[in-house]
């Protein structure tokens, strides 16, 4: 990948993934790295960090025979969702702008 | 490497953790292996990555937490735990261990050379107090009110000088606990950009 993903972006699409709907370690990561470039033990700091601030929760359910903890997304997280989709559209536009070289207008 | 191996490993690597951050990532990555259907006789290390390298993420993550918290909560004691993963995460650098031994070696002489420095000025200020004070109920024994008078207003200066000198050195350490906190916090947030 040409372009390099900062904390902020991550933390917003992990909780974008989330926000479409509760979901578990390794489905989250797998959806992750369809899109950007990240190893499979990226994810874990990240979610423990969200969850830490109230941005995500957690519950377990019974899978197998063994435990499965999902991951969903709390009021908190939703106002950060909109926040970081705010400021992606910001930043998405201006460098659209740059690259169309309409910055000159 | 195995299911069992490798979480044995991941263990021994966050053994100096707290408990329930331990646990935590432990369960994270049993059932996060349970879901990447490894073959009978596959190495999970290959694809998941080997446990010091995923130990680090996580005891990274651990540090910032107690920074975070440091800030709202003061005291010996979460300082002590910010030394103390500090000095985890110079530990579980890819530095090569002779340096991270001798820059763990640096910092700990410094550390001990400032902290006997500092108590010895401490020790030396209790005892001009004590002399100033001894000196001052001594001058009653005196002969001649003049005389006792001279040495009273000596040992009340010199107990002065003391309790003046013992708030420097209290000056002094917070000063140095400051420090030692405010590299542990670039060790740890250059860690983070890495």
């Amino acid at each position: 990948m040409t372009y390099q993903l900062t904390a902020p972006l991550l933390d917003a699409c992990v909780i974008g993934v989330v926000a479409a709907g509760d979901t578990y370690g390794y489905t989250l990561t797998q959806k992750v790295q369809e899109v950007v470039d990240i190893s499979e033990s990226t994810l874990y700091p990240v979610l423990r960090r969200l969850q830490k601030s109230g941005l995500l929760t957690t519950y377990d359910q019974p899978f197998e025979g063994r435990n499965r903890r999902y991951y969903s997304i709390t009021e908190d997280g939703k106002k950060q969702l909109d926040f970081y989709k705010a400021e992606w559209e910001v930043y998405k536009n201006n460098i659209d702008k740059l690259l169309g070289g309409a910055s000159n207008e | 490497m195995n299911k069992t191996e490798f979480l044995k490993a991941l263990e021994k690597q966050l053994k100096y953790l707290p408990k329930e951050d331990r646990d935590d990532a432990l369960n994270y990555y049993s059932e996060y292996i349970d879901d990447m259907n490894f073959a009978e006789n596959e190495d999970i290390s290959i694809r998941l990555g080997k446990p010091k390298d995923i130990a680090k993420n996580i005891i990274s993550e651990c540090a910032e937490k107690t920074i975070d918290k440091h800030d709202s909560e003061k005291g010996a004691k979460s300082t002590a735990k910010i030394v103390w993963l500090t000095i985890l995460i110079i530990c579980s650098s890819p530095v090569t261990l002779p340096i991270a031994i001798a820059l763990l070696t640096i910092v700990f002489t410094l550390v001990l050379t400032i902290t006997v420095v500092l108590l010895s000025l401490g020790l030396s200020a209790l005892a001009v107090i004590a002399a100033g004070i001894i000196c001052s109920v001594l001058s009653f024994m005196l002969p001649g009110f003049g005389t006792k008078l001279v040495a009273l207003g000596i040992g009340l200066i010199i107990a002065a000088v003391g309790a003046l000198l013992l708030i420097i050195t209290i000056f002094l350490a917070e000063l140095f606990i400051k420090l030692i906190i405010l590299i542990c916090k670039a060790i740890i947030g250059k860690k983070k950009e890495a």
